[in-house]
């Protein structure tokens, strides 16, 4: 499978006038990854601020809402990168 | 669940309020941690590094920034990143203190202090603290000339603990510096209980060296920390080497022979660089910490029998307590012995504790929300009542 221009950008982006071959995934997979990984950090961080009882008060309620919505997007994103 | 064979993960800050005298500074902003899920590969800084292959020159991720920005946040004129504040007492050692030179340091100094004058050879001259624990100027000066009149030379070098590890008490640097450099010693602050927890201005306290620690205060992982100098001082520890290969000829441009060349290559130093701007604003907060410390103290201090065995009412969030006529009492008839206390702590979700401590012992709450905070109080006086000891409320 070739390397999209999209990759192809990103690794430039890191290593100017330097290639990196061989992963048949789209940049955009590896993007959601990490999105994902850094959704799960925020909740973590929401436990630490809130242990040891986890009583989350109303705008912890909400940021962990939405922080899981976003996790569910970027799960359903990976879904589509990567088993299509 | 485990990370790794035999290695369990670790949660012990999301499943407990951690007081971890030592830990709590050290903690990683979300930001930190995020940085390490991405730079968690060996020489991970290095994917940009350019001649003259220096890690303080690499602008991608931007390190060479970073080092300028550390400098100027410290008002010192150089910076460089370090493997933990021991290492930056061990540069400045190596490139001062000569064999049999003597070398200030306190009586509440921290343990890599003396190993660093070891190493170098030197002998080590402890300024003996006050009746409050409190390291003075006074004292300074009187053990300069004792040193003086046994050694006939001044000491070689100073190490002044901003706030000292035993029992969190803040000492007059800038006074002690003062005295200091009325005899040409230079000073190396010790900031690795205060550098990225309240505010340091290294060149207000008159220090010629400023150094921190990454992993013990400025919410990054271990090792690191940070080595600042004024600019006539940096010259001598930042020198460049100059050494060839008698076979190869082989030179190794301005590689700095005190920091064993680069440092930091990759997860240290990018979390540092990922929590510093939090790590910059939460020092201007430091009287919020202090107030969350209060409210802790305030609770042991209404078990009767507890005593504060550092300054109070506290100036830092590190505190020395002794609960002999206390906790310990309970301890002597406890099936558990003095493990009832910790068992009692992680019951209910506190952690840091020595097992077993029920004499004198350290806490932190550095980092802890006041509602934590309130809750930590709490359980220290429930613990007291339900072992039958009397309290203030």
């Amino acid at each position: 499978m070739a390397i999209s221009p999209t990759h192809k950008k990103a690794v430039t982006y890191f290593i100017t006038g330097q290639y990196y071959y061989g992963d048949p995934l789209s940049k955009r997979a590896v993007d959601v990854v990490f999105a994902a990984m850094y959704t799960l950090t925020d909740l973590r961080v929401l436990l630490r601020e809130t242990a040891p009882l986890h009583e989350l008060d109303a705008e912890q309620k909400a940021q962990a809402q939405r922080l899981l919505e976003n996790l569910e997007r970027q799960v359903g994103s990976l879904k589509q990168e990567m088993l299509k | 669940m485990r990370c790794g064979a035999g290695i369990d993960a670790r949660m012990v800050d999301e499943l407990a309020i951690n007081i971890d005298p030592i830990q709590a500074g050290g903690r990683l902003t979300a930001d930190a941690m995020k940085a390490v899920i991405a730079y968690g590969d060996g020489y991970s800084v290095c994917d940009n590094c350019r001649k003259p292959n220096r890690l303080d020159y690499i602008t991608k991720p931007p390190i060479a920034q970073f080092h300028k920005d550390l400098a100027s946040w410290l008002n010192m004129d150089t910076a460089r990143v370090i493997p933990g504040a021991r290492r930056g007492f061990q540069a400045v050692a190596h490139t001062y203190v000569k064999p049999g030179n003597p070398v200030l340091l306190t009586s509440l100094s921290h343990y890599t202090e003396f190993l660093a004058i070891e190493e170098a050879g030197g002998v080590a001259c402890e300024i003996p603290a006050d009746g409050h624990l409190i390291v003075t100027a006074d004292a300074t000066a009187a053990k300069i000339e004792e040193v003086k009149k046994d050694f006939g030379r001044a000491p070689a070098l100073a190490f002044i603990d901003h706030v000292d590890y035993q029992y969190g008490n803040v000492h007059d640097v800038q006074a002690i510096a003062k005295v200091a450099h009325q005899y040409d010693i230079p000073v190396l602050c010790n900031g690795a209980y205060t550098v990225g927890i309240m505010p340091v201005d290294g060149k207000n306290l008159g220090a010629d060296f400023v150094v921190g620690s990454g992993h013990k205060s400025m919410a990054a992982p271990a090792p690191s920390g940070v080595l600042a100098a004024t600019a006539e001082q940096a010259k001598d520890v930042f020198r460049t080497t100059a050494i060839t290969g008698d076979v190869t000829g082989r030179k190794f441009g301005i590689k700095e022979p005190e920091m064993m060349g680069c440092t930091l290559m990759g997860v240290t130093l990018v979390g540092m660089m990922a929590s510093f701007p939090h790590v910059k604003e939460r020092v201007k907060h430091f009287d919020r910490e202090l107030a969350n410390t209060r409210i802790v103290v305030d609770a042991l201090l209404s078990i009767q029998g507890t005593n504060v065995l550092s300054e109070y009412p506290r100036k830092h969030t590190l505190t020395r307590i002794d609960t002999t006529a206390s906790f310990d009492t309970v301890a002597q008839s406890h099936k558990k012995r003095g493990f009832f206390f910790s068992g009692a702590l992680s019951e209910k979700g506190v952690f840091g504790i020595i097992p077993g401590a029920t004499r004198v012992w350290k806490f932190n709450t550095y980092g802890i929300s006041k509602v934590q905070a309130q809750y930590l109080a709490q359980v220290f006086a429930d613990i007291a009542r339900e072992n039958g000891l009397k309290t203030g409320s």
